[in-house]
């Protein structure tokens, strides 16, 4: 979803939201709420939870529109990153343990994105799965149970079975060579 | 990874902000990070760049649909009703009817000393206005003389920041109408092909908090002070 066929459009919707335009606004829920509720979702697992975060999620956007145009990033990315620290942060609150997945809240939609949307998505994707495939596997592991389902240093250390200073230097190093490895 | 490079542990703001965008830090320091966020630009930028170079995970993010109830709800908890748009000035259809026309010349004459209003020929009124900021406008515009007349009705300058003036149709990017003086009452001329053309009541117009000199992008940064759609009057 971070192709470019998708951005103009999005790039729009955020635009004119920052000028308080709630049309516009109705019209970017319409566009991208399944996503970032699977987002949500996926860090979360637990429906009503998913439901109370993505609303929040679109009230930062609603708030926050207007800081869109300073960071120059690609929309979708832009937003999903807002819906993923929300989440992460709700999942931060948790005191309790990690309630069982949902199977009812992973009804999946189709996104139906377009061919040159997914031959772009795909290359992006290719590119960093060939970096994250060049981390010994535990590592790549790490960075992808951060990203999918919020894993802190904390969960991630315990899971790994390692200290947490050792985890953190670890993702750390692992994280500069995605970024090496990308820009080649 | 080796052992032999385990004596160099990346650090500095760009690998902070790689662990900020990845979210693997502790809530607190998570929480001091989104705060930095906010007011250093450059950090901002870092954070951005890693969020673009990890979202290609993304696609692990499945579409899930939504019930209608939670648009609804989030209707409620934004603007306090699914319809209504709060506050006087932002009511332009409650304005029109108890003023007309006529009234709007008389309230601009009011409000503009000096500028006298043109004969009413083809011409659009905004009200601009933005929930949790005080600054509002009344915006004219008179297709006759090719001038858009702002009243300012309320809301004080920001020391060290100037207002700017936009105008946006449909989904297509705004276009600015220059920096205004803050909190006065002014006229600002449309000189602008492109910007006469937008003028229609497919628009509206919003003012935005920039940079002294306005917006170093040509898209509004600041916050949006207060904005609203162009009707026909």
């Amino acid at each position: 979803m971070t192709s470019d066929s998708v951005r103009p459009e999005i790039t729009d919707l955020i635009l004119r939201v920052a000028l308080r335009d709630r049309t516009a606004f109705d019209r970017l829920y319409a566009a991208t709420s399944a996503k970032l509720f699977g987002t949500c979702l996926r860090v979360l697992k637990d429906r009503a939870e998913a439901e109370d975060v993505v609303q929040e999620v679109f009230i930062g956007i609603w708030l926050k529109a207007d800081r869109f145009a300073v960071t120059g990033q690609s929309p979708m990315s832009w937003l999903i990153a807002i819906a993923r620290h929300r989440a992460i942060d709700r999942l931060r609150m948790r005191r309790g343990g990690i309630s069982a997945l949902d199977d009812d809240a992973m009804e999946v939609r189709d996104p139906m994105p377009g061919p040159e949307a997914l031959a772009v998505a795909a290359g992006e994707r290719r590119a960093l799965d060939g970096c994250l495939g060049e981390l010994e596997a535990d590592r790549a592991d790490a960075v992808r149970a951060a990203y999918l389902d919020g894993d802190s240093y904390a969960d991630l250390a315990a899971r790994h079975a390692v200290p947490l200073n050792t985890m953190r230097t670890w993702l750390r190093r692992s994280l500069m060579r995605l970024k090496e490895c990308l820009q080649r | 990874m080796s052992d032999t490079d385990m004596d160099h542990v990346p650090d500095g703001d760009d690998i902070l902000a790689a662990e900020f965008a990845l979210g693997v830090l502790q809530a607190d320091e998570q929480a001091a990070l989104a705060r930095r966020v906010e007011t250093d630009a450059a950090f901002a930028r870092l954070v951005g760049e890693w969020e673009d170079r990890l979202s290609p995970l993304s696609e692990g993010f499945l579409p899930v649909d939504l019930p209608p109830a939670v648009k609804r709800a989030l209707d409620l908890r934004l603007f306090g009703t699914a319809q209504a748009r709060p506050g006087f000035w932002s009511n332009l259809s409650l304005w029109r009817g108890l003023a007309g026309a006529a009234s709007l010349a008389f309230v601009l004459a009011v409000a503009l000393p000096g500028l006298q209003p043109a004969v009413p020929a083809d011409r659009l009124a905004a009200s601009l206005t933005a929930e949790g900021s005080s600054v509002t406008y009344l915006v004219l515009y008179d297709s006759a003389t090719g001038s858009v007349s702002l009243a300012h009705m309320s809301g004080d300058p920001v020391e060290g920041r100037d207002f700017q003036l936009w105008i946006a149709r449909g989904a297509e990017a705004p276009v600015s109408l220059g920096v205004i003086p803050a909190g006065v009452s002014t006229r600002v001329p449309v000189t602008s092909d492109q910007i006469r053309a937008l003028m229609t009541t497919a628009a509206h117009m919003a003012i935005s908090l920039e940079p002294p000199g306005g917006s170093p992008t040509g898209q509004p940064t600041g916050p949006v002070l207060a904005a609203g759609d162009l009707l026909d009057i």
